[in-house]
């Protein structure tokens, strides 16, 4: 969630629609969608559907996602909050044996 | 010499019936494979139609869904453009893997009340349809809050749950995101105290500790 959340968020303002946000994050197409729908049942995401003659532009009309902008920032917190708990643990050092058992 | 102009022209009509019956299978076969080809081709698109309206009771949300998997899918295609066997395989993929979230994502998308019923027994959910919020714990500009909708929408991620509370203000009706437990509170124990607004955020503002 956090990856696509993340994605949306590079720009605010620019609406993404499913195929660009599968090619983006590198997830499969059901699990996209399931992220989408639950976002945008909790009212972080807006969908909607382009407003064009498939026939003109000879494609079907696309559906895009936008972030709802009261909940830019919450998703910007858990994001970074999601981030920090992923990054990698620091390495801890091994402590050099000295004068083993004998 | 009859016999001979007989066998030469039985060779001519045989050479050329075997010409025609050539041609004709391999018009046939160039039909046949064109034909295999755009039912293979349509395979995705023809399983996304039967998968969705297999896995989601709902026409109108069948519909919706497959409006938009069937734009994406387009989209796939021209993607890969040129590299049939890419396409094929990226466009199965595809419709195989919505297919088997589609119920998910269709649950996801409806409102609560028709969700899971694991989530109904969670204890931290708010059991009834909404939480009366007095007006002097979010802000002084909130004129009223009733009825919520909690339960319609809300969102558990990172393991914090946030809902969505529509509040009436002077300029209008505002979406307050409220944070899960800070709403928890209210509803275990409905007292009328300032400190309760801690977490409630308003247009980007935070209140609170």
């Amino acid at each position: 969630m956090a990856t696509l959340l993340a994605v949306i968020l590079e720009d605010i303002n620019t609406p993404r629609y499913g195929y660009e946000l599968i090619s983006a994050t590198g997830f499969a197409s059901g699990k996209v969608h399931v992220i989408l729908a639950r976002l945008r049942a909790a009212g972080w995401l807006i969908r909607e559907r382009e407003d064009v003659d498939p026939q003109v532009v000879g494609r079907p009309a696309r559906y895009y996602y936008r972030i709802d902008p009261d909940a830019v920032g919450t998703a910007r917190t858990e994001v970074a909050r999601l981030r920090q708990q992923l990054a990698p643990a620091r390495p801890i050092r091994a402590v050099p044996q000295t004068g083993g058992a004998q | 010499m009859r016999f001979i102009d007989w066998l030469s022209g039985g060779t001519v009509l045989l050479s050329g019936g075997s010409l025609i019956l050539g041609l004709t299978a391999g018009v046939f076969a160039a039909l046949a494979r064109r034909e295999a080809r755009t039912r293979i081709e349509g395979l995705p698109k023809f399983l996304l139609r039967v998968g969705v309206a297999w896995t989601i009771p709902d026409p109108a949300a069948a519909k919706d869904l497959l409006d938009e998997w069937l734009s994406e899918l387009h989209d796939l295609r021209k993607a890969t453009k040129g590299k049939p066997l890419t396409r094929f395989i990226r466009a199965l993929w595809f419709a195989i893997h919505a297919i088997a979230m589609a119920r998910r994502s269709w649950r996801e998308a409806e409102p609560a009340p028709r969700r899971s019923r694991r989530r109904r027994h969670t204890p931290t959910t708010p059991t009834h349809a909404g939480v009366a919020i007095d007006s002097r714990w979010v802000y002084d500009q909130v004129l009223a809050a009733g009825a919520t909708g909690l339960r319609l929408r809300q969102l558990v991620m990172n393991k914090r749950r946030y809902l969505l509370l529509p509040l009436q203000t002077p300029a209008g009706p505002i979406d307050v995101l409220v944070d899960g437990e800070v709403l928890d509170r209210l509803i275990r124990d409905p007292v009328d105290s300032p400190e309760l607004i801690v977490g409630f955020q308003f247009r980007g503002q935070h209140w609170g500790g």
